[in-house]
């Protein structure tokens, strides 16, 4: 960050330039870090650096962890492609039956949820949400009705 | 201007969006793990699409709904639905167990609709003649206002002060990102034509109170609740017979509250810590606290709800937040062009007042709600986390979209929102990121503006008397605990040897 703010050019006549705050920020963000490694090093009570939950490390925990990441990169790589509907009842699906949701109860919900998502995004709040096969065939469906 | 408020209020859209407000404050409060501040960052895509009046009394009802909800899960499972609630948690629990739940409750639902209507009596006198004063600030009064609410933001928030410093820091770099600065420079974009506008501030908040919380619950998704006590006991009227009994405490509470929330950085879970420690020590009965008292229930109670209303007298008077929620509101102000400042109350006039009308509505309605609420209190708390956390993906993911359907902003929710997961398990408080995001553009500005308007003269910021009052408050603010600090290692010192 400083030597990045270092390289933004100073404006001509201006005593203060774009540079000045992030070079003094970048500064204040070093010290505060070394103040918080020196305490951690110096300090009586030893302390953990991440104080994650034990359950952390059983397999279930860490699918379901990766799980949420991967789902959100899942609707930014297909939900252009596969459109809305598909795309959050596979993520709802997944993530509640992740969760430990059972499966007669997972699949019906999604479904539910996100057409509610769907509807309410797109038809009240007008947002443009990504469509495919399903939107549009609904699309056509409503428009023959 | 009444009939002008009076049209405001009764639109609609207006009713709708608070009765809705309130029902989905109250499902947020109740459930573990979705905090306030949660449900106002869920609530600004919604508020994208309504009047500038109804949008901001989406965010005033939810909130204030949402405190008190939070005391449901705490009295019925010992968990508490917010932070806010966890003062006093134990307390509420204690009555439970004795069979006195729906009391417990009744007594939070009544003390917090007193402390927020206290509170909004505060805003609506102390903020105008604040703004009439506040007119006369120029920028440099106005950047050591801004250093003043960081200072607060990094201290008062967090247990340990040099990580709360740390993320006031992270915060304001991240606000350096684009070209909103004086000059028109684009930094720190790495080529991203995104970027040039910054870093989306709502995006960014959902990922770090919403992703973040699924990521925790995702670590040990067993953790579900036990099975809530049934809330027997008798209902309100037997609440309000109990608060009439402590109405010192009820009044010191809601000024407390009023007064925290009134400062920068600090919000209602700090407000409701301090008055559950002050109705102990000033209790004739201290002993009897711990085992199901509703003495402090009744002050703490009205402590955190006042505070949210006077979190708006800085968000609105000089358009410093007071806390996470009202970071968020001030960007809500901004997008409904109410922008926050001394001119807001002189030209939005009628806009202004009507809000201030909706914060008493907030707190009316909260008793109706409330009491249906503690009635099926149960069965809200007894909703399978494994259910609702995948909706909550969903509708972070809607939100993030929504503000500038840009699939850029999802990946700034995800990044973020992994981002605050690792830094809280390291005990790095999240709320002084948002305020220097949000505090950032403002700090470079009344600087810059300050420095050419003087020809570069430093002194310039301690030559008018009020800024140099301001300034002198500051460093006040920075030295007295570090002076009671050393007095106190002194003494610890003497008595040992």
């Amino acid at each position: 960050m400083y030597y990045n703010a270092k390289t933004l050019p100073s404006l001509p006549g201006q005593t203060v330039g774009p540079a000045l705050f992030p070079i003094t920020i970048s500064i204040m963000l070093g010290l505060v870090s070394m103040a918080i490694l020196l305490k951690s090093i110096t300090g009586k009570r030893k302390e953990r650096w991440l104080t994650l939950d034990k359950a952390i490390l059983s397999p279930r925990s860490l699918i379901s962890i990766f799980l949420v990441p991967a789902s959100v990169v899942f609707y930014i790589a297909f939900a252009n492609t596969a459109g809305f509907l598909i795309v959050s009842t596979v993520i709802l699906f997944v993530m509640m039956v992740a969760f430990r949701a059972k499966l007669y109860i997972a699949a019906p919900l999604a479904v539910v949820v996100s057409s509610v998502g769907f509807l309410l995004f797109r038809s009240v709040l007008l947002v443009p949400l990504p469509e495919g096969a399903v939107e549009r065939a609904l699309m056509e469906l409503s428009h023959a009705v | 201007m009444l009939s002008e408020v009076i049209a405001n209020i009764l639109t609609t859209q207006t009713i709708i969006a608070i009765i809705g407000a309130a029902i989905f404050g109250m499902f947020m409060g109740a459930i573990p793990g979705l905090t306030a501040t949660m449900a106002t960052a869920l609530l600004v895509p919604v508020t994208f699409f309504l009047d500038p009046v109804p949008a901001i009394a989406t965010m005033i009802t939810a909130v204030a709904v949402a405190i008190f909800a939070g005391d449901i899960p705490g009295c019925l499972l010992r968990m508490p639905g917010t932070p806010a609630s966890a003062a006093y948690t134990d307390e509420a629990y204690q009555m439970a167990l004795k069979g006195d739940a729906k009391k417990a409750l009744g007594i939070g639902l009544l003390s917090s609709s007193f402390g927020g209507l206290f509170a909004t009596a505060v805003l609506v006198f102390v903020a105008p003649s604040l703004a009439e004063f506040a007119v006369r600030f120029s920028s440099a009064e106005y950047f050591w206002l801004v250093v003043l609410g960081l200072s607060c933001a990094a201290g008062i928030g967090a247990s340990d002060p040099l990580k709360g410093l740390a993320m006031l820091m992270l915060g304001l770099a991240v606000s350096m990102v684009g070209m909103n600065n004086n000059a028109g420079i684009p930094r720190f974009t790495f080529g991203e034509m995104a970027l040039l506008d910054g870093v989306s501030l709502i995006p960014m908040m959902v990922g770090m109170f919403g992703i973040s919380e699924i990521l925790r619950y995702a670590t040990n998704s067993k953790r579900d609740f036990g099975d809530p006590i049934r809330s027997t006991g008798s209902a309100i009227r037997t609440s309000a017979a109990i608060i009439a009994r402590y109405p010192v405490q009820l009044l010191r509470g809601s000024a407390l509250g009023t007064v925290v929330g009134a400062l920068p950085g600090a919000g209602a879970d700090i407000a409701a810590w301090m008055s559950m420690g002050i109705s102990k020590s000033r209790s004739k009965t201290p002993a009897k606290f711990g085992s199901g008292h509703p003495e402090g229930l009744v002050e703490a109670g009205a402590a955190n709800n006042s505070s949210l209303a006077s979190a708006w007298i800085p968000a609105l008077v000089f358009g410093i937040p007071g806390d996470s929620i009202t970071a968020i509101v001030i960007g809500v102000l901004y997008m409904k062009n109410l922008n926050p400042g001394p001119e807001l109350f002189t030209t939005n006039a009628p806009q202004l007042y009507s809000l201030f009308a909706i914060f008493v509505i907030a707190n009316l309605i909260m008793i109706p709600v409330g009491w249906a609420a503690i009635h099926g209190g149960s069965y809200i708390t007894r909703i399978p986390r494994r259910i609702i956390m995948p909706c909550i993906l969903l509708f972070c993911i809607l939100g993030s979209y929504s503000i500038n359907n840009s699939t850029f902003d999802i990946a700034i929710m995800l990044f973020f929102g992994v981002l605050a997961y690792f830094l809280e398990e390291a005990g790095f408080p999240i709320a002084p990121a948002i305020l220097g995001v949000v505090l950032g553009p403002m700090l470079e500005n009344y600087f810059v503006t300050t420095m050419t308007s003087s020809g570069g003269d430093i002194f310039a910021f301690v030559s008018r008397p009020l800024a140099a009052v301001i300034a002198l408050i500051l460093v006040s603010v920075w030295s007295i605990p570090l002076i009671w600090r050393l007095r106190q290692k002194g003494s610890a010192s003497i008595t040992r040897s």
